[in-house]
């Protein structure tokens, strides 16, 4: 279900929990690469909750994800202009909408169109939660970008989003094996497996065959999750980032990528509260040059580098 | 050791491999504690990091520092800062230091003691209740909840002096586990 074809590159962002500030760093990256001379579509697939526009002034946008799915109107013509040059935006389903309720082939048809729009790049903000939708969609992505704040629950949604997408991802790779059952088979007798946790699973899947222990690795040598922190309010939160990468590549295996922060920053509220969008207006704040940052570091693929000093300063 | 090995260590630090070697000390000492630790981060992961699997860890991380020390740091050793400002370490001091094979209680407690540090007040910087810092002087090993915490209390304590931590809790770690051991042949 996964194309190839890379005219543009998607990045979609997610991360477990609501209110971490997904929308906000959605808009604030989209805007930053248009103010860079990127074209770009942003879409917002928060089906239950879809409040993107309002990050870009607008209170009723005049098209939204609904008449693609209960009208079938091609997606390329429900965009609507953002107020910022570059960008169009494509709103979420507002209202009625029951998103447990889109089907498959709703859902390729979808990720199709959003592969053959014309622009650089498309960003996905997905909603809170590990639905299947949001998943898969994640899943679609070139960059899979994750937002948290230093908060435990958060953090405890977060790596629960990870271990979900991670979890989809083995099933997909193992039914292109034609080992659909496989992970069934090890949960329903993982005590004779000796399987007591996600690390002891992935084992199994690598010992099942010498082909696919090949396979899995080269498949997810490109599996790569961004971490954004935001919300950041002292030094020490920074390396909450740093943390959460080394318990990805520890614990689950998992290459992540810590692509920066942001700060927590009044004046960044009181913007979002008016509905106008900070990074055009806003310019004076610290969080626009963190923004800059986490973009070129998301393009790049390169880490974001807080070592030495930040570890000096750091908690231990 | 081949430079297949010598990659996977860098990538047990979470390093590129062409990381110089004060890196690969400071990168060790801030996983190492993280892992040692009680974060919230740790916390969030709801019984995925118990105890027997970040000992696999430490153990892995303890490893490949060994091997890349063996490796990188035959250069001068790294100078740490020195972690309480109000300490500083005169001449004779330092000397007197540099003479002590291995730490133990008892040595931990003369270093105190010389420096004109109270238990009080190392109580209070350090964060760790005086009498269990009574008892690591006195090496009364029966109190002890798990490994992980008396390591991390030795660790503050040797931080307040200004010592090398890590070797301290090196030395004191393995008169802990002889302990320890001989302890469990006289049940």
């Amino acid at each position: 279900m996964y194309h190839t074809d890379k005219s543009c590159e998607i990045w979609a962002v997610a991360g477990g929990k609501g209110g971490t500030g997904k929308s906000f760093i959605t808009s604030s990256i989209a805007t930053q690469l248009a103010l860079k001379g990127r074209r770009l579509v942003i879409i917002d697939a928060d089906f239950g909750g879809a409040n993107l526009h309002s990050f870009f002034g607008i209170s009723r946008p005049k098209h939204s994800l609904s008449e693609f799915f209960e009208e079938r109107i091609p997606l390329s013509q429900i965009i609507v202009h953002s107020g910022i040059s570059n960008m169009g935006l494509i709103t979420g389903a507002l209202g009625s909408l029951d998103s447990e309720s889109i089907s498959y082939t709703q859902k390729q048809k979808l990720f199709r169109q959003i592969r053959s729009l014309e622009a650089d790049y498309i960003l996905i903000d997905l909603g809170a939660g590990s639905h299947i939708n949001t998943l898969d969609t994640f899943l679609l992505a070139d960059k899979m970008i994750v937002v948290t704040v230093p908060e435990v629950t958060a953090i405890e949604n977060l790596y629960q989003f990870i271990k979900s997408v991670y979890f989809r991802k083995l099933k997909f790779f193992l039914g292109s094996f034609g080992l659909k059952d496989m992970l069934q088979d090890a949960w329903k007798n993982k005590a004779a497996y000796g399987i007591r946790n996600f690390a002891n699973l992935l084992d199994h899947v690598k010992k099942s065959s010498p082909d696919v222990h090949v396979a899995f690795e080269k498949e997810m040598s490109t599996f790569v999750v961004y971490i954004i922190l935001n919300q950041v309010r002292k030094s020490t939160d920074i390396l909450v980032g740093e943390n959460l990468k080394s318990v990805c590549l520890k614990l689950l295996g998992l290459t992540a990528v810590y692509a920066g922060y942001a700060d927590y920053d009044e004046e960044v509220q009181k913007y979002i509260n008016r509905k106008e969008p900070f990074m055009i207006h806003c310019r004076l704040s610290p969080v626009i040059r963190e923004i800059e940052d986490i973009t070129e570091h998301i393009m790049s693929g390169k880490t974001a580098i807080f070592s030495a000093r930040s570890y000096e300063h750091g908690r231990y | 050791m081949s430079t297949e090995d010598t990659r996977r260590y860098y990538e047990v630090l979470e390093l590129p491999p062409d990381a110089p070697f004060a890196e690969v000390r400071k990168k060790y000492l801030y996983l190492n504690a993280f892992y040692m630790g009680d974060s919230m981060e740790l916390a969030a992961l709801n019984g995925d990091a118990p105890y027997h699997r970040r000992q696999g860890i430490l153990a892995e991380l303890q490893d490949a520092y060994d091997r890349l020390k063996d490796i990188l740091g035959r250069e001068e050793p790294v100078q740490q800062p020195l972690q309480s400002p109000d300490v500083t370490v005169r001449e004779s001091m330092r000397d007197y230091l540099d003479g002590i094979a291995a730490f133990s209680g008892p040595i931990l407690k003369e270093i105190r003691e010389k420096m004109g540090i109270d238990l009080g007040s190392m109580a209070i910087a350090t964060k760790v209740q005086k009498r269990y810092l009574e008892e690591i002087e006195a090496e009364q090993f029966t109190w002890i909840p798990a490994e992980v915490y008396l390591r991390g209390y030795v660790i503050e304590y040797a931080r307040h002096l200004s010592l090398d931590h890590q070797k301290v809790a090196e030395d004191y770690m393995k008169r802990y586990r002889k302990f320890r051991s001989s302890s469990e042949e006289k049940k």
